[in-house]
């Protein structure tokens, strides 16, 4: 089965990379072989199309980055917009990416992220809107309450039927979603669209309902604090109370969570519940540090990156606010890159598929590593262990 | 009297087929896959890349071999939109079956690569982000039947309006119906395909190909949400749009849902959808938010889905109710 | 069995299929008939099985099975049996060691291949597609057919037909999923025949049927053996061995212990090669009479259905007292199952009570399993890995399952359900248990899935019994357990007895029903047949009854039931039309005699025979 003679020091070396390989494609490590991995295919992809891709992937790759100079008055920042944008894309996906992780975690698939968002923002505006008159210590938590009550009462919805009815989540978030986005223009339109405005939006919110900016001249808002707490606060519940715990087991082995008595429609129908309250929390981002109102045109379809960030961080609460960083990174970088290029940064939508698909190919990387050691093994050098049969040879 | 109303009727009943189109096609592939256990969610990025390489291809073919006839530029076209969704479903197929990628989460990848790519080259080819309006691209071929300006009714619902005829494509919604069900209730091949849905343990043991199974089960949805691209781009409307296809490839999800897995559900879901989506234009053109009827499709999905549990709910239940399945 | 007929097109479309589909056969599958000359001697030599993680699961094993010969493959479970099986099929490719067949080396990788070569295997549980016929199931992946359509009439024609001369009467037409289990086998069965197959292999065949039912298969297998074919039983019960193989080979931990011609060897020396030494079973003392019978467990004419309505419960009456073991014989699918699910407070009573220590059960689903627990009821449950544990996490957090939401796992202080757990203190808990238990792992931390299926059972058994439950029940405890762990856990069950629980042992191990019980109830078609004394009873007895072969009507097992009188034994009034088993199945016990089909006679609509 195995080759008997010792290796010699050079095959050992070689062999050891083969070995190292293969459990680089066992473990965690392949999350910056996948991002390698794509950035590379965008790459090639750019060279095709574009007359400078190296400028367009340093463009993409360091754009974002602020500079810091050593002015008249000491250190200063410049460059910051789109490193400021960079941030506040991170604190959005992070929102967004928890809203998909925690229900996965509980085996329950909804994409509903969008429709989420999108109510729990018209929910946040309204509130501001009519609470105008009052202060900010009234304003902004009545705001929040108000963007997490309804995001999370439509993300119970899917919870619900499931639990309920027996219906699959991701179909249903998915109609949710289409249904909210409709029902947020009918509202938005019909009745709190400013006439005063160019174009169809919200009044612009009061000064008492702004999150103040951080960095100055950027959006950067105190969201910037809380989203690792958010995130520290939902990994402690997933791994330190029984709350999370059924969650956890519900999601890894339903019967048998069923069996020992948890809760589990109570815990499927609360994770999908949080995962809207988070998505509510993205959409008062948008709509109160962001943007300052809420147009009709809004996009859709950010809920679906939040899903990216959900997976790159492999569903864990405490590294999504990395992931989101990460990818808004690319994001800001693809706008640094058409700004500055040819290349439209469409090509980071792209990238952020390669990703999506190379991180969550279980065997791509292992099956890698086994077609090189069998090419290495090919060229004489000795095999180390393989699972080759050798027809008619019993060892 | 009545001529004016069969008229209307006669008008209705193309607008309805006109809507329903690209959604068949992309329901029919939605089966096509879920009933070999493939749930196919890229049904968005598919018709995507097909109505835009259909555009190209068109118009790439007119400029190489400019003596050929217009018809045979949009057949060329199609036949390029054709291989693009083919292209995107194999690798979807190849991530999922070969590399173990989790197929919900990849046909999202899908979609995503789809839209971006799909811009990008638009961008870089045409130098428009929007849309190719600025190119001339071409339609495909459409049947006329003579004769029948008598019966001005027939003629419109044979005809279409002007009198120009039906595209392609529409022309060959119902013959995808039909084949469909040929496909699965008359061949080895639709028996192999369901048994590979309902019991791939069972399949392998009978010896089906089951990997090879769902490898052609996803080309082949792939190659019908083809079908609903070309349509969009290259039928009645001449050009490329960003976010063309503007979720129908979801509603098709939702007809498969909303049609119990049947063939004939689906296409009735199809149509029901499709009648949302001429209502809202009608009421649009009166004046109505356009929301309400857009609304329509998911809501009359959701309360079916409703339904459906409920009335599974009041047969007895199992002994061990399942929460762990996925559709 | 008639080929179809081959028109240019018929071959055409099965060229362009087979490219398609990549079938590599020369001779098409279900061709050759059997007894035909053609040779057929299987051979394995020095075949390995090591899988990527490491594990070997086949080690060096050689056999060679002649046409005509009975040969079974012996061993407890885990022994490689059902993989040396899947490399017969084309499931497996060998690591190493070769294939052969008639001396050629053969190499399968796919059951395409394997069934062209003549291979044809009854897998334990059977494969079925649940939405298709009796025939659609059987020529699936070999339709006859009418150009590139589907000719279903042909289809039916050939089931029949070969239905009809292997003596396995099935109606083509009927839904899969209206079939018996035991029927549902046939099936498999006559599909293998149909494909042609001339190395019949089947696992475990005989797990779902009643032993009249199995010594009828017994029959059939002969018979098909006479007539030529090669007929692989892989099985881990002696006494199969004796009634109708030809040879046999034991394995023990992937590797050949023994291998002999049946009538050489005794059941005896059988036993010891298969479990590596003497094994005396062991009878647990008999549990002290207690004077005060109180039940604890308390059912009375309670009747539910299932949804698919393969299972019911009639008129059931059963009590358990404190401090005695209740076991359950019968075959699988009488309603053991439910029994069990109704206990757990899964499925409602539709009629009748049951009830814990006084307190009614009347919940069902998630608020029924919870009442149930709170009423002292704990279980073993027969899916251990989809049901007793969670695979991917740890010991202690499987450990932990049934408290997780309550002092000491939950710290004090935090109120309910976001309470705050103490994992410090479950890991040491945990890793105290695990040394009461005598289970070897790495830490508590490791995932639970790593450890074997005795040290995981040990582990649900002392989740269950941490929180003293006033019953227990036990469905098929020691199945997949090796015996060590076996021992082990019997021990713990007659402990817990002792401590004046409850414990209800649903079991298909005949021994370790006499060896535990106090008293064994027999349940037939969800009827309880029979109640004996365990000390009064044999297996011979608990077989008639399992079968309905004998019956008695007034059955009851509450505490102050009489136990049923030894004899006359009555046949049971609701064996339908099929009762021409009974008389003969009597003789089958002790003389296989005239073939009968293992499954009822066809009638789609007619009462299912266990």
């Amino acid at each position: 089965m195995t080759s008997a003679a010792p290796p010699a020091p050079r095959a050992s070396r070689r062999a050891g990379l083969t070995v190292l390989l293969r459990r680089v494609g066992a473990g965690i490590g392949t999350l910056p072989l996948s991002l390698a991995a794509a950035l590379l295919v965008g790459f090639a992809l750019t060279a095709l199309v574009s007359d400078e891709p190296l400028r367009a992937w340093l463009a993409l790759l360091t754009g974002p980055l602020p500079e810091f100079h050593l002015g008249t008055q000491g250190w200063e920042l410049r460059r910051v917009v789109l490193f400021g944008a960079a941030i506040e894309d991170a604190i959005t996906l992070a929102l967004l990416g928890l809203a998909i992780a925690l229900p996965f975690r509980a085996r329950q698939f909804t994409l509903g992220a969008d429709g989420q968002m999108f109510l729990g923002a018209l929910a946040a505006v309204a509130t501001s809107l009519a609470l105008a008159a009052w202060p900010a210590m009234v304003v902004l938590p009545a705001s929040l309450l108000a963007a997490m009550l309804v995001g999370g009462a439509w993300g119970l919805l899917p919870g619900w039927m499931r639990v309920r009815h027996g219906a699959s989540e991701i179909v249903t978030s998915l109609m949710l979603n289409l249904v909210a986005v409709q029902l947020f223009r009918l509202i938005l339109s019909e009745w709190m669209s400013d006439p005063g405005a160019g174009f169809i939006a919200t009044p612009l919110l009061p000064p008492a309902a702004s999150l103040g900016a951080l960095i100055p001249g950027t959006h950067v808002s105190a969201m910037l604090i809380a989203v690792p707490l958010l995130a520290w606060a939902a990994q402690a519940m997933l791994d330190r109370t029984s709350a999370g715990y059924a969650l956890r087991a519900v999601g890894q082995a339903p019967d048998f969570a069923r069996r020992m008595g948890l809760p589990v429609a109570r815990t499927v129908m609360l994770s999908t519940a949080l995962g809207g309250l988070f998505a509510g929390l993205a959409g008062l981002h948008v709509s109160h540090a962001l943007l300052g109102r809420l147009p009709v045109d809004l996009p859709a379809g950010l809920g679906y990156e939040g899903l990216v960030v959900a997976l790159l961080a492999r569903n864990q609460p405490r590294a999504i606010p990395m992931a989101a960083l990460l990818y808004a990174y690319l994001r800001a970088g693809g706008q640094a890159m058409e700004r500055g290029t040819d290349v439209p940064r469409e090509m980071v939508l792209v990238i952020q598929a390669l990703i999506i698909l190379f991180v969550v190919s279980e065997r791509l990387w292992p099956r890698l590593a086994e077609a090189l050691a069998r090419w290495r093994s090919r060229r004489g050098a000795p095999a180390v262990e393989t699972v080759e049969p050798s027809p008619g040879v019993a060892t | 009297m009545t001529d004016t109303w069969t008229l209307v009727v006669a008008g209705l009943v193309v607008a309805l087929l006109r809507a329903t189109t690209p959604i068949l096609f992309a329901a029919l592939g939605a089966l096509v896959s879920d009933l070999a256990g493939c749930v196919n969610v890229a049904l968005e990025g598919l018709m995507l890349v097909a109505a835009f390489f259909g555009v190209m291809g068109a118009v790439q073919a007119a400029e190489l071999w400019p003596a050929l006839p217009v018809s045979a530029h949009a057949l060329i076209g199609g036949g390029a939109a054709l291989l693009a969704a083919l292209a995107l479903a194999l690798l979807l197929a190849v991530f999922h079956l070969e590399f173990g990628a989790d197929l919900i989460v990849a046909g999202i990848a899908m979609n995503l690569l789809a839209a971006g790519l799909t811009v990008f080259l638009m961008a870089s080819w045409v130098g428009d982000k929007g849309s190719t309006a600025t190119l001339v691209s071409p339609a495909l071929p459409a049947l006329r039947v003579p004769g029948l300006a008598g019966w001005p009714a027939l003629d419109l619902l044979v005809n279409g309006e002007g009198g120009r005829g039906h595209p392609l494509p529409l022309l060959l919604a119902p013959l995808a119906v039909a084949a469909v069900w040929l496909l699965l209730q008359r061949t080895p091949w639709g028996r192999w395909l369901r048994a590979t849905g309902e019991n791939p343990a069972a399949a392998l043991a009978a010896g089906i190909p089951v990997k090879r199974m769902q490898y052609l089960a996803l080309l082949a949805s792939g190659a019908l949400a083809g079908l609903g691209g070309v349509y969009l781009s290259m039928g009645y409307v001449t050009l490329f749009q960003a976010d063309m296809s503007a979720g129908r490839g979801f509603l098709a999800l939702a007809a498969v849902f909303l049609g119990a897995r049947a063939l004939a559900g689906t296409t009735a879901a199809a149509l029901l959808f499709g009648a949302s989506a001429v209502l809202a234009t009608q009421l649009g053109a009166l004046a109505w938010r356009p929301q309400l009827p857009q609304m329509l499709p998911p809501i009359v999905t959701l309360l079916a889905m409703a339904v459906a549990g409920a009335r599974r709910a009041r047969r007895p239940r199992p002994a061990t109710p399942e929460i762990s399945q996925r559709p | 069995m008639s080929a179809a007929m081959n028109t240019p097109w018929d071959t055409a479309t099965s060229a362009a299929m087979n490219i398609a589909m990549g079938a590599s056969s020369d001779t098409p599958p279900g061709s050759a008939p059997i007894g035909a000359a053609t040779p057929g001697r299987l051979s394995l030599h020095g075949v390995s099985k090591r899988y990527p993680t490491g594990t070997l699961a086949v080690d060096q094993v050689s056999l060679s099975i002649a046409p005509g010969e009975v040969h079974a493959i012996v061993g407890e479970n885990g022994a490689g049996k059902s993989t040396v099986m899947k490399m017969l099929y084309g499931l497996e490719q060998p690591s190493a060691g070769d294939i052969r067949l008639d001396g050629r080396p053969v190499r399968w990788r796919t059951p395409r291949e394997a069934i062209a070569a003549g291979m044809g295997l009854v897998p334990q549980h059977v494969t079925l597609v649940p939405s298709f016929t009796v025939a659609e199931n059987v020529v699936l992946g070999q339709e006859p057919r009418r150009g590139p359509l589907l000719d279903t009439r042909v289809a039916i024609e050939q089931v029949a037909e070969t239905a009809r001369r292997f003596g396995l009467p099935l109606d083509p037409r009927t839904p899969v999923s209206r079939l018996s289990l035991g029927e549902q086998q046939a099936v498999g069965l006559l599909k293998a025949l149909h494909q042609g197959a001339r190395i019949l292999m089947l696992d475990e065949p005989t797990a779902v049927l009643a032993p009249q039912q199995a010594a009828a298969l017994m029959t059939a297998l002969r018979r098909y053996a006479d007539d030529g074919l090669a007929v692989i039983l892989i099985t881990h019960r002696i006494a199969e061995i004796r009634e109708v193989s030809d040879r046999f080979t034991v394995l023990r931990g992937g590797r050949v212990a023994g291998s002999a011609a049946t009538r050489d060897v005794g059941e005896a020396e059988i036993a010891a090669m298969v479990v590596g030494r003497a094994v005396v079973p062991r009878r647990s003392r008999p549990s002290p009479a207690s004077e005060r019978r109180t039940p604890v467990l308390s059912m009375r004419a309670v009747a539910v259905t299932d949804a698919g309505g393969r299972q019911t419960l009639e008129d059931l009456t059963l009590e358990i007292a404190g401090g005695e073991i209740l076991g359950i014989a019968g075959v699988e699918g009488n309603g053991q199952g439910l029994l069990a699910d109704v206990l757990a407070g899964l499925v409602r009573a539709e009629r009748g009570q049951v009830s814990v220590d006084g307190v009614p059960l009347r919940g069902q689903g998630d608020a029924g399993i919870r009442a149930a627990r709170a009423a002292g009821v704990a279980a073993l449950p027969e899916d251990r890995l989809h049901d007793g544990v969670a695979p991917d996490m740890s010991i202690t957090e499987n450990a932990i399952a049934n408290r997780h939401a309550e002092p000491p796992v939950v710290r004090r202080g935090v109120p309910g359900w976001f309470g705050a757990l103490d994992l410090g203190g479950a890991a040491r808990e945990t890793a105290r248990l695990l040394r009461d238990f005598g289970v070897v792992a790495a830490s508590p931390e490791v995932p639970i899935r790593s450890l074997s299926g005795g040290n995981m059972q040990k582990v649900v058994l002392a989740r269950e019994i941490a929180l003293a439950p006033r019953l227990l029940v036990a469905s098929q405890p020691t199945r997949g357990v090796d015996i060590g762990a076996c021992e082990s856990l019997h021990e713990r069950l007659g402990a817990l007895r002792d401590s004046g629980a409850a414990v209800l042992l649903i079991s298909a191990d005949l021994d370790e029903l006499l060896a535990l019980s106090d008293r064994i109830a027999v349940m037939s078609h969800g009827r309880l047949v029979g109640h004996f004394a365990a000390a009064e009873v044999d297996a011979r007895r608990l077989g008639l009854y399992m079968t309905g072969v004998c019956h008695d009507p007034a059955a009851r097992a509450d505490l102050d039931a009489p136990f049923t009188p030894a004899e006359p034994c009555s046949p049971s009034a609701s064996v339908t039309p099929s009762a021409p088993v009974a008389p003969s199945a009597r003789s089958a016990l002790s003389a296989p005699s005239t073939p009968s089909a293992p499954s009822t006679p066809s009638a789609p609509d007619e009462e299912r025979l266990p």
